[in-house]
Formats: structure tokens, sequence, C-alpha cells
């Protein structure tokens, strides 16, 4: 809910409905290279024309025994890409905390590894990231969004 | 002769059909005034007074939310008068669980996420909109009743279909389950 809030606070953008998302990775199924292939196109193209995208990712295995969602914990926001020693990477806004310098800190990297099309990283939230049970970010879904 | 037993079949089956309509007609509006209750927020009163983590806790329950506050959430559930006591065993569950991920104690003016409290918990869902934006058109795909209980199948959109239990007490049905409808593999619940 508070990376909505955050796509429409940076510019007039809102994330399109559930219909319009890109399932790149299951738990139970692993990557969805396909799906992953055209995600990382429409990637390019929202920040092209200057727009973040809502992303999903899994951060901790299992869910409530009343909750059919067995992959997606957490949703932040995607607002560059780039390449860096370790690989090409998303750039991504963290709304796990409300301390700018590691919500919005230059270490909110998602690197992309070609060999298994996986997209993965870690928080700079530390205090977030530490939480019991949790592990690194892995993308699970992105969100089309457009400009209102 | 047979005239009269093709009247006593049609009798039958006009009689059955009424029943259950005043059946299906009590049940959806118990689902419906509960999704219109949720939707205008109505258990989230106090907002985030209800989920106040604990950090004084000892053995395995280090850190814990307040069961006094969440009570006050609970009753909310209870004065509806459309909910269970079954539905609110699967709250407490539900934060027992997200309990486990609480972490340590947060720096004096920072505030870190808590885990389970970002999506629709009533819901159980990311994706409350899907079917609190549809409550208007629901449709009842599937219903089964067994004395004083209901199973109901309700489709709210194309590929959002929910699941409701109710169980019949004192003459009204409460909710005794919410959850999603995965028989499509395209379901909008089946990330």
């Amino acid at each position: 809910m508070f990376s909505r809030r955050l796509l429409s606070k940076n510019g007039p953008n809102c994330y399109l409905p559930w219909s319009q998302t890109f399932q790149i990775y299951k738990t139970s199924t692993g990557v969805d290279l396909a799906e992953t292939k055209k995600a990382l196109s429409y990637i390019i193209s929202a920040l092209a024309q200057k727009i973040p995208v809502l992303i999903g990712v899994d951060n901790r295995s299992g869910a409530p025994a009343a909750n059919p969602d067995n992959s997606t914990d957490h949703f932040v926001v995607v607002v560059g890409m780039g390449t860096d020693e370790k690989g090409k990477f998303l750039q991504f806004v963290d709304n796990a905390t409300n301390n700018p310098s590691t919500g919005a800190s230059f270490s909110n990297r998602l690197y992309y590894n070609s060999t298994t099309g996986k997209i993965t990283g870690k928080t700079a939230v530390t205090d977030y990231r530490n939480y019991p049970g949790m592990h690194d970010y892995i993308v699970t879904q992105v969100r089309k969004s457009i400009k209102k | 002769m047979r005239y009269l037993q093709i009247l006593f079949v049609l009798l039958l089956f006009t009689c059955n059909k009424s029943y259950s309509q005043v059946y299906d007609k009590a049940i959806k509006g118990t689902i419906v005034k509960f999704l219109k209750w949720h939707k205008e927020g109505k258990e989230e009163k106090l907002g985030e007074y209800y989920f106040v983590p604990r950090y004084d806790g000892t053995g395995d329950r280090k850190r814990y939310f307040d069961r006094d506050s969440l009570e006050l959430y609970y009753n909310n559930f209870r004065h509806s008068g459309l909910i269970s006591e079954l539905y609110i065993e699967q709250l407490k569950e539900y934060f027992n669980y997200y309990e486990k991920f609480l972490g340590d104690k947060p720096k004096d003016g920072e505030l870190i996420k808590i885990e389970g409290l970002d999506q629709d918990i009533v819901l159980n869902t990311f994706e409350p909109e899907e079917i609190l934006e549809n409550i208007g058109t629901l449709k009842i795909t599937k219903i089964l009743v067994i004395y004083n209980k209901a199973l109901v199948g309700i489709n709210f959109k194309r590929n959002v279909n929910m699941i409701f239990q109710l169980t019949k007490t004192d003459n009204k049905w409460l909710i005794d389950y919410i959850g999603g409808d995965n028989t499509n593999k395209n379901s909008a619940f089946s990330q």
C-alpha cells in the first residue's frame, strides 16, 4: 500500500490492476523466463518515459494458512537501472522504512542473473532485512503503471 | 393420476426452489453487508492503534502484538453481527503467524514496516480493490447449504472468485471463512 502511495507521489502515476501484471517468479514453479523478458522490456520502456515501476518481491518463506499467495510478500518501486561490477541491476526505493538514507539508498539494487533469469538483491533497510526468517529479495511480479 | 404425479413433482420443485432462494438471499445479504462494512473500514476505526508491537516478552515470544489492543480490533468484528468466532480465531492465527517476523525495536524516530499489516487483513490479499470495487455486481456461482452450514462460491469479475463459508447461529448467517478460489489457474489470488 505504501509503495502505491510512493508511486503516485513521485509524479502523476498510478499502477494498473492485477490483470496488468507480469508474474515472473513463483516459489512453487520458479522463474518464468518468457514473462521475465517481457517484464524487463516493459521496465526499460517505462523508465525511459520517467514512469517508476511497482514490483512485488518474495522476502521470506511461507504464508499464513489461509493465504493462497505463497510468493509476493512486499512491494518496492523501481526508479532506475544500470550496470556495476556485480552486473545489470534495477535501482529501487524501499518503503519498509521512513528513513530516506536507507529507503532510497544507492545500494538498493536488484541484480539480473542472465543464466537463471532470477532478479535478486538486498535492501539497505538493515533493520527490516534482519527480521527473523527473511531472505534476499527475489522479484516475483512487475506491475504496469500509467501516467494519470 | 399421471397428471397428479406431474403436478406433485412440479409443486415439490417450486417449493424447493423458493426455500433455496430464501437461503440464498439471506446468505448473500450477510456477505454483501460484510463487504460493504469492510469497505468503509469499520473494523479499523482507530487505525494503527490496534496493532501495537511489544518488545518486552520472554522465552520464544520476545516480541509480540499487544493482546489488549488486538482484542479491541476483534470486538469490532463481533459488534458487526456478521462474523463468527471461527473467523476471529483465524484473525488470531494471522497475528500469531506475523508475530514471528517482528524485528527488534526500531531506533527512536524510525519506523520499520511490520509484516502482515500492508495487505488487506480481512480478505487476506494485496488486491482488495478487485473485490471491493465489484460488490454491486457480485454473483453467487455455487452454493451448498447443509443444515446450518453454507459454502458459497462468488464471482466478482473475470478470474476474481472467492469462497465464503457461513454458519447459521440464532437464525442469522455468520461468516466463518473468506478465501480466494484458485480453481482457475489464472486466478487473481494464485500468484
